[in-house]
């Protein structure tokens, strides 16, 4: 009973391989994330320079053969400013989405399981999210200054209610299961009913969930950045690059151009990851494909 | 019998569907004629092809799971199976109609109930909206819903499965179609409203002469309304005659079967019943056309034959065919 | 109804509560002295004790918050640290332009997504599905800046078709209206377009699997009537509801869009308050744009009654 109310989760590579082969978003995504994650990683031997190095002859060029993606105001290499750009994204990305699911799967437990917290939970839940994300995020990064920190920590509050309220609807649905209502009535400590049975039917969903966290996190940095409001200036963080590409864009679009470019192929790299994990994980969505 | 002309004749109908595993054939070269006036009712299994039949007669199959692949279906004549879309528009509602299994659904939940009558006759009959409003409550009437100009601007689940039940009817029958599809209309209502309906739509028929394709798996209700059965198994026809010949001398073991008549291997008893004997296991379904009698595998007199061959439709008196290699003795003496 | 809509009007209120106690507490969320963090890092022990004085800083915790709030309630947001105006009037002073912005990209929006959304849905599987699905994950992909500065980097600097930045009122010059507004509100439209795109997808191919479409066809309707007249009222209460939630990403995008395109509006207003620590102006802005929300999604509850007869308030 108990096997026919989990959601299919991939167990052998041979389960993984037909899910891929099913769904080939996943695939195309992971290639560009992996792409773009590779660059992260070995961004010191991936032919760049010093992010922040200024060659004050070479400003505001266009690509040549030695800057790839040509130069900034200042004369500074944007081929090596966007991979070393990347980290920040990624690191940011990854942060949130790992922070939001761990807090979200936390709160989503607890309210699911006890009426009187989830009363007090989802009233403070409901105000946080009557709160658009990114006035949520500006706001708290007004208070703590400039930061990759703090921008995580902005992002993962903006993010977490939610994923604690998807939390929370698994729980309250999963309640209803027979086997559940066996569980409780054969004697089960409600802890390890959590553990045992809740805990496993969260997965699929919040790994859906928590790649568009991934993608959302990612944008959001880049609009904090953009607005002044994120990574600290020196930082060459994407939206970093952009807000200084502004007054230039019109005779230096590359500045913005690529940074953009890179930001944009890097979430549609994770959100085709959440749409093909969301249908190969959701037999119902999947059958709407 | 055969002095009229066929109304709708349908000639070795074919209809695939596309699956995983290739394509099945849930429909395997069933003819049958329906005169105008007469009720020919199509029984069988779910499963046996028969909702597919008259969906292929609609031509609303699922555009890309399912496919005509071979046959005719000629309405006074024209083949709708191979019509054009626009023409089919034409002939739906107009022509032919139909009612479903599902009252309680197949009514749009968000158009009253009046609206959903007069659309039909803005559509074929030309009338304005004012014109088919007033005809809708007309309509209502003569489906027996109480108080017709209150419900008609009322919505579906304002009305009880019955009730919707008559308004799919006022719907089918608004443009005097010749034809009339009833597939299982009754089956998802209570027993005594399903007496109701049957009662409705034998009356409509005597008004009207039209002709009626009743599609059930319930014996009681084809002796009730049919002049005429056809009998399906695994998107075959195995079996046709008209209604007291095929009640008094079922040919095929599989319809003697349905009546109880005699014990079918893997039933559990005999017993006089009116409704079909559970059949354990579901009719097969096929890849590819019959290369043997489908039913042998559950059929108490199948033998090497009936394995190796697919028996040809026979007939077995007037009007009366079965597709079987060793039809059940006439019981009650007389042979063709 | 009426007894209704007040009632839930009133069930917005512990919400909106909450949602304040938010936004006030903030100053205090990084710790510390929040009059020496507004006043900044150079300032002078006096200059820190001004603030303190401005905002009342010294008064206890609870009745801070409920002076704030009484006097919000009365229109009241306090003032602006950098300007000394009253961030009420400032606010008001840029409604225009961010209200005209939040119409204009709301056209855009549903005049793309939704007969997007029912062209994939009806020819689900082929190419034009395909091809809107694909719009919409990049859609949803592409940062509104992103599409902004191409916007701007072929329509404006390149071919020379419309103007840069800025914003004219509809009410002084209507075609200038329209000329500044085109760029801000396809950038910031495509994003949400590919949400609601999406979701209107999902939700008529649903209702397209429905028994009363199938009754529809039978009838002999044609595929025009049966999408719109059938298909689409059945199908509209998922869609109304992702567009009310999208107005939370909508009030996110105007902040940027504003910022990119020079638009004097109340996003423009956030930047500028939190470059200068404007703390007062950003509640303010906060609790605004906040209750802006809410409401629109009470109207979007409200709504549904509208395309469902089954949905009755009492």
């Amino acid at each position: 009973m108990t096997d026919t109310a989990n959601p299919p989760v991939p167990a052998t590579p041979g389960r993984l391989r037909v899910m891929l082969r099913r769904h080939p978003t996943i695939l195309w995504g992971s290639g560009i994330l992996g792409l773009v994650l590779l660059l992260a990683v070995l961004a010191p031997v991936a032919f760049t320079a010093d992010p922040r190095q200024v060659f004050p002859l070479d400003r505001l060029k266009p690509p040549t053969g030695a800057h790839w993606f040509g130069t900034d105001m200042l004369g500074r290499d944007i081929y090596s400013r966007t991979v070393y750009g990347a980290r920040i994204s990624l690191i940011v990305g990854f942060s949130v989405a790992a922070c939001s699911v761990a807090a979200g799967l936390a709160i989503g437990l607890v309210a699911g399981s006890n009426r009187w917290a989830d009363a007090v939970l989802m009233r403070i839940l409901d105000g946080v999210m009557s709160i658009p994300a990114v006035l949520l995020a500006i706001a708290l990064m007004a208070v703590s200054g400039a930061g990759i920190g703090n921008v995580i920590l902005a992002l993962t509050v903006a993010e977490t209610p939610g994923v604690a309220r998807l939390v929370r609807g698994v729980v309250l649905s999963l309640r209803e299961q027979p086997f559940i209502e066996a569980a409780v009535a054969s004697g089960s400590r409600y802890g390890s009913i959590l553990l045992r049975h809740m805990l496993p039917n969260t997965v699929a969903p919040l790994l859906v969930q928590g790649t568009y966290v991934c993608a959302a996190a990612m944008l959001l940095e880049a609009v904090l950045s953009f607005i002044g409001a994120g990574t600290p200036p020196d930082v060459p963080s994407w939206g970093n690059m952009m807000a200084e590409g502004r007054a230039y864009f019109a005779i230096a679009p590359q500045i913005i151009l690529f940074p953009g470019l890179l930001l944009s192929l890097t979430v549609l790299a994770v959100n085709l990851i959440g749409d093909g994990l969301r249908d190969a994980l959701d037999p119902r969505l999947a059958r709407q494909h | 019998m055969t002095d009229t002309a066929p109304l709708l004749s349908v000639r070795n109908l074919q209809t695939r569907f596309r699956t995983d595993g290739g394509e099945v054939h849930a429909v395997d070269g069933v003819s049958f004629d329906i005169r105008p006036g007469q009720t020919v009712a199509l029984v069988g299994e779910s499963g046996c092809g028969k909702s597919v039949t008259s969906l292929s007669i609609m031509r609303l199959l699922p555009a890309r799971a399912a496919r005509i692949a071979g046959g005719e279906i000629l309405l006074n004549g024209e083949n709708l199976a191979t019509a054009t879309e626009q023409r089919m528009r034409r002939v739906r509602g107009n022509d032919i109609s139909m009612i479903f299994q599902e009252p309680m659904t197949s009514l749009n939940p968000v158009l009253t109930i009046g609206r959903q009558i007069a659309e039909t006759l803005e559509l074929h009959e030309g009338l304005t909206r004012r014109e088919a409003g007033e005809k809708a409550i007309h309509l209502l009437a003569s489906v027996q819903i109480p108080e017709p100009k209150r419900r008609a601007a009322e919505y579906p689940h304002e009305l009880s499965g019955g009730m919707r039940q008559r308004v799919m009817i006022a719907i089918a029958i608004a443009c005097s179609p010749k034809l009339l599809i009833a597939d299982e209309p009754t089956t998802a209502l209570d027993v005594t409203i399903q007496a109701q309906i049957l009662d409705l739509l034998a009356d409509l028929k005597e008004r009207t002469n039209m002709a009626m394709l009743f599609i059930t798996h319930d014996l009681g209700v084809v002796a009730e309304i049919a002049d005429h059965v056809v009998v399906m198994y695994a998107g075959r026809k195995i079996e046709e005659a008209p209604v007291a010949d095929l009640y008094a001398r079922p040919r095929h073991p599989y319809t003697a079967g349905l009546f109880g008549a005699l014990p079918v291997l893997g039933s559990s008893a005999g017993g006089q019943t009116d409704r079909l004997n559970e059949i354990p296991g579901s009719v097969p379904s096929l890849r590819s056309p019959a290369s043997h009698c489908t039913f042998a595998p559950r059929c108490p007199r199948s033998t090497d034959l009936c394995r190796a061959e697919v028996p040809p439709l026979a007939g077995q008196g007037a009007g009366h065919l079965a597709a079987c290699f060793h039809p059940e003795p006439d019981q009650k003496g007389g042979t063709a | 109804m009426l007894s209704y809509i007040l009632r839930r009007l009133a069930a917005t209120i512990p919400t909106l509560l909450i949602v304040s106690l938010f936004i006030f507490s903030l100053l205090y969320i990084g710790g510390g002295d929040p009059a020496a963090m507004l006043a900044g890092g150079e300032a002078s022990a006096v200059e820190v004790e001004k603030i303190r004085e401005t905002l009342g800083l010294n008064d206890p915790y609870l009745s801070r918050y409920m002076d704030w709030l009484t006097a919000a309630l009365q229109g009241d947001l306090g003032q602006s640290l950098y300007s000394q105006k009253p961030v009420t009037e400032l606010i008001l002073q840029r409604v225009e332009p961010t209200a005209m912005l939040t119409v204009t990209t709301m056209i855009v929006v549903l005049v793309l997504s939704i007969p997007l959304g029912i062209l994939a849905a009806w020819q689900a599987g082929r190419a034009t599905d395909r091809a809107v699905m694909i719009f919409a994950v990049v859609g949803f992909s592409v940062p509104i800046f992103v599409v902004a500065y191409v916007g701007i980097y072929f329509f404006s600097v390149q071919w020379r078709l419309l103007p840069v930045q800025g914003y004219t009122s509809p009410f002084e010059d209507f075609p200038d209206f329209l000329g500044h507004m085109v760029l801000p509100s396809l950038a910031l439209g495509l994003t949400l377009s590919a949400l609601v795109a999406r979701i209107t997808r999902a939700s008529m191919l649903e209702v397209l699997s429905q028994h009363y479409i199938r009754t529809a066809r039978a009838k002999g309707l044609g595929d025009r009537p049966m999408l719109l007249r059938h298909a689409l009222k059945n199908a509209a209460v998922p869609i109304v509801t992702v567009i009310g939630l999208a107005v939370a990403t909508l009030i996110g995008g105007v902040v940027v869009t504003e910022t990119v395109f020079a638009i004097p509006g109340v996003g423009r207003l956030t930047v500028d308050a939190i470059l200068r620590r404007d703390f007062p102006v950003i509640q303010g802005v906060l609790l605004v744009f906040s209750f802006v929300y809410v409401l629109v999604n009470l109207a979007v509850d409200l709504s549904y009654s509208l395309f469902d007869p089954r949905i009755r308030y009492r």
